[in-house]
Parts: C-alpha cells; structure tokens; sequence
C-alpha cells in the first residue's frame, strides 16, 4: 500500500496543470471575493482574517473534492479493474485517495494564508498560522471522499462539472464566500449542517481561544463516515459489475 | 441422438464419435484442475452471455478461447477471474474460489478492460502491481521476460501498441503466477509485435505453466495453443486439439469462381453442408466433396477456377461458429 500511495503522490505531482489549477484558483478567488466583500462590517474579527480563513477552507474543499476527478481518469483508463486483480484492499484504495488529496489541499490552504499575509496584511500569532492550516487539513477529509464518491459514482464526463458544483455549493451554503451571520435564518441553520462551515468556524474559535464547538466536530464526523460508507458501497459495486 | 449429458452440453456439434481427449485431461481425476468451471451462466439483460459452460484445464495446458465477438470470451474470463459475478455455476482456480487464488498471487490477466494511467512509467505500474502480492518476482526480471526492459523508463501513453501490450504482459507476469488469463493480448500488436509476443510467452510456458488465452487470430490458436475451445451465443461448440478440431469438422472446401450464384440453389446440392458466397467467389464447405463437385459443374456450368482444399482451422471455426439451428444434431 505504501507504494501506491508513493506513486499516487508521485503521479500527483507530476500532473502540472492539475496541481496549478487545483492550487491557484482558490488563492485567486480570495483575492476576489475579498474585494468584494472586504468593506463588510467585521462580525468579532477583523474582515481580512475572517474572510482568510473562510477562503482557506474553500481552497481545502476544492482542492479535496478535485481528487474525484483523478478516479474518473483512472476508471477511464481501466486502472481500478487493474488493482482489483490485486489483493489491493478497497480500504487502502480509499486510503491513497485521501492522502493524494491531503497533498493537494496543503499548497491550496498555504498559498491562501500567504496571500493573506502579504497583501492583506492579516498578522496572526505563529501558532494561529498553524492551527489555520491543521484545522482545514484535517476539516478537508470529508471533502475528499466526496470528491471520490462522485468519481466513482458518476460517468466519467460528468465528473468535473458535478465536482464543481459540489464544491461551489458547500462553500456558497457553508457561508465561506459570505459571513454566516449576514445570511438568513435558514441558511444559516443549513450552514451548521454543513462540513464546510464547520471547518472554518472551528479554525475561528481556536484562534479566537475559544474551545471547539462539539457539534461542529460530531457534523464534520458524520459527514466523513457518511460518505466513507458509501464509498465503500461504490467501490465494492464496481468490483462486482462487468 | 441419445447423447450423454456431455454430448448434450456440445449438441450443436455434428459430430461427437471422435471424442479422443489429450493426455492432459486424462490427469484431472487424480490431480487438481488449474481451472474448473462448471454450469458456469451469466445473462446481460436479455443477452445470455454466457450459457452454461463446463470446462476442466489442467495444469500446464495452454488453452485457447476462440469465438466470434459476443460468444462469451471476455465474460467467461471476466468470471474466472471473479470479476464478475456467475448468475449460475462455480469457478475454481487451483481448487480455491477465484478471490482466493488472485490473493495468493496464482494468477496473472490481461484483460480488455483494464488499463494504465498514461502519465506512469512501465517501471512504475509494474512496481506497484508487484507491491500488491506475497511473493512477486522482481521488478527488473518480470520487465525482461516480457522483453520491455529497454521501454520501462518512458511513460505508458508514450509506448507503441505492442509495447503497452508488453507492459501489460509484465505487470500480469509480476506476482509470479501458475495460471496466466490473458483476454486477446496481441489486439494492438503488428506481426512483429505479435511475433516477439508469443515468444516471450513460449519462453514463460516452458516451466510448465497453464495459459488461457482468447484470441481473433486463428493462426495464434493454431501454432500456439494445445488445445482449442469453441465457443459460440455463451457455449462450447467444440473443445480439443487443432487437429481434433479440424477433422471433427468433416469434409472439404470447395472455392469456385461463380458469377450470379444463387446461394439457396447452391446450398441444395447433394454433400455441400454450408455456402459462403462473396462476390463472384463461392465457397462450399462439404461433407461429400466429391459429390458435391460432380453436381457443382453439372448444375453450373459457368463455375470456373475451382479449388478443392481440405479443412484449415479458420474453415472450421467458420463451420462451426455458422452452422445454423437445422444443422445441428
């Protein structure tokens, strides 16, 4: 298993215009969105560092759920087929996922907070920077199986375009492009449903000092078996279909 | 006929007097099969794909799965090796159920279906298949013996057909198997790609190791495998040696040059038991040939440039695997 993670790693890197585009385009989108809304009254932080770490963790989620896209690729090219001729178990397949993922969503994450650092000039204590980084690393895991859940559920063409409308809409409704507390009632009660929100509202409260809300954690772990399930379920199906 | 269950299973077969079997599967009783399928079915829909196949390979015995597309070729292979699931019927691989023996590295596919990410090096599939097994060979050796070494270092989308066939055959090779699956392994390949193919595989049988092989080309069959099985709409229609195999199928070709032959006119001439007709070229295959030539240029003066051969593999694959309902026993 260590060494399809490796070349799952290696074969990662090696696909330039994925990981730039994978990589840029949330730096990019902050830079944007945080002009837009940049002039909105700060809700207990100051907008810069707020809207930092919501766009961090919208660089997570779509660089997370970008790596259903690879698996399309791959079932394309009969690769899974191939690995199920092994006594490759699905669990270590699902495994190698999330850590191609985790090495996506890394580069994503850090270049949003350099971004932020140097030209939004937000100053954080260092382990704030940490914490920032931890927080959606971990928060993107979700994320990752559900970009692997659409992969391997839909047809290969409708992968990319699903992915996108998976990421925009649980950043849209997480409320990381706008403030939880500038939405309506309901949307805000669907945003706490939400991984997405969770994963920046926890990296708030723990640079904020305040101790991790319990049900951000419990939605976030829902989430995760949730989709870990059904991944499972996909991955066995293929296996058993012609 | 008062056929015995096996006969039965072969019915649309004319003949089933000359059923001498190799020496090889005089063994089975006493030893494990390398492959035993039994009453193996699997229906698509409304497509029975595969209709009730019972088949023992023995160990070393290279085999070869002939048929015309849609007979059941992929999917009887894509059973045996379990990835895909019998309706009816039971595979064992070395006596194990399929998964089993997969895991414990007995056996090596190449398979229609699966494929490698063009952005891989030969060196890197082969890798990672090998870390899947207990027991691979090593990486460089399984490259050599299926003569891609020298490509190993380039990227998979890179390689010519045959070379990615010859990757395919390495990353099979890897864990070192017993029995090796290989579903048209030379389709990509130009003769001299199929050439070196062949030869590797030679040099791997050689340690007495079992291959089951589906293939278009006949030729292949024909110089390649010990045995032959038939397969048409999901069954065996024929399972022996090439030589078996062609003499099962009676008779001779009668090939003519015939302009405007009608076909059902043909087909009614005493002896001929089947008529081809492309062009002006007509070809008859015939159970008595020498009748059927007698009422040939009794009945159409005009044939001309007639050729009276006797059966070729390809003739009676063409037989058997065309031979209409009425025809058979």
């Amino acid at each position: 298993m260590g060494t399809l993670i490796g070349t799952e790693v290696k074969l990662l890197l090696r696909s330039g215009e994925f990981l730039v585009v994978a990589v840029l385009f949330p730096a990019v989108f902050f830079l944007v969105m945080s002009e837009v809304f940049g002039t909105m009254p700060p809700a207990g932080f100051d907008m810069s560092t707020y809207m930092m770490i919501s766009m961090a963790a919208f660089g997570a989620v779509c660089g997370a759920v970008n790596v259903g896209q690879r698996v399309a690729q791959e079932k394309q090219a009969g690769w899974n087929r191939q690995l199920r001729l092994t006594p490759l178990p699905g669990w270590s397949y699902v495994l190698s996922k999330v850590v191609a993922a985790m090495v996506v969503v890394l580069p994503c994450v850090a270049l949003i907070l350099l971004v932020g650092f140097l030209v939004k000039g937000v100053t954080l204590e260092p382990w704030h920077w940490l914490v920032i980084v931890l927080a959606t690393w971990v928060g993107s895991i979700p994320f990752a199986l559900l970009g692997l859940l659409i992969g391997l559920a839909a047809k290969p063409e409708a992968v990319a375009p699903l992915s996108v409308m998976a990421f925009l809409l649980l950043s849209m409704l997480g409320g990381l492009w706008m403030p939880v507390e500038i939405l309506p009632s309901v949307m805000a009660a669907l945003a706490r449903a939400l991984p997405s929100y969770w994963m920046a509202e926890s990296a708030r409260e723990l640079v904020a000092g305040r101790p991790l809300d319990l049900a951000g954690v419990a939605v976030v772990a829902v989430w995760l078996v949730v989709c870990g399930l059904v991944v499972g379920r996909l991955y066995r199906r293929d296996a058993a279909r012609a | 006929m008062s056929g015995h269950a096996r006969d039965i299973c072969h019915g649309s077969f004319r003949d089933v007097r000359t059923r001498r079997r190799s020496p090889a599967r005089w063994m089975i009783g006493s030893m494990t099969s390398a492959i035993g399928l039994s009453g193996l079915r699997k229906t698509f829909g409304q497509v029975h794909a595969v209709d009730g196949i019972d088949l023992e390979i023995a160990p070393g015995e290279v085999v070869a799965l002939l048929g015309p597309n849609g007979a059941g070729k992929t999917t009887t292979m894509e059973m045996m090796l379990g990835l895909t699931t019998p309706d009816a019927g039971e595979v064992r691989l070395f006596g194990r159920p399929p998964a089993r023996a997969m895991a414990e590295g007995l056996v090596g596919a190449m398979l229609q279906s699966g494929g490698f990410l063009r952005e891989m090096t030969g060196r890197e599939i082969v890798q990672v298949m090998a870390a899947q097994f207990p027991r691979p060979l090593k990486v460089e050796e399984a490259l050599t013996r299926a003569g891609v070494a020298e490509h190993a270092k380039l990227r998979y989308g890179g390689l010519s057909g045959g070379q990615q066939q010859r990757v395919r055959f390495a990353a099979a090779l890897v864990c070192d198997p017993d029995l090796l699956v290989l579903d048209e392994p030379t389709v990509a390949m130009d003769v001299r790609g199929r050439h070196e193919f062949w030869a590797a595989m030679r040099a791997y049988t050689e340690g007495g190791k079992t291959v089951v092989f589906a293939t278009h080309y006949l030729a292949e069959a024909q110089d390649f495998a010990d045995r032959v099985v038939l397969l048409r709409r999901g069954r065996i229609i024929a399972d022996g040696s090439v030589a078996e195999i062609t003499s099962r199928v009676a008779g001779r070709t009668i090939a003519a040059v015939l302009p405007g032959a009608d076909p059902v006119r043909l087909r009614g001439l005493p002896g001929v038991d089947l008529v081809e007709v492309r062009e002006d070229l007509v070809t008859m295959h015939c159970l008595d040939s020498d009748r059927a030539l007698r009422a040939l240029l009794r009945d159409f003066p005009a044939a001309r440039d007639v050729v009276v051969s006797a059966m070729t593999l390809e003739d009676a694959f063409v037989a058997l695997t065309t031979s209409t309902d009425k025809e058979q026993v």
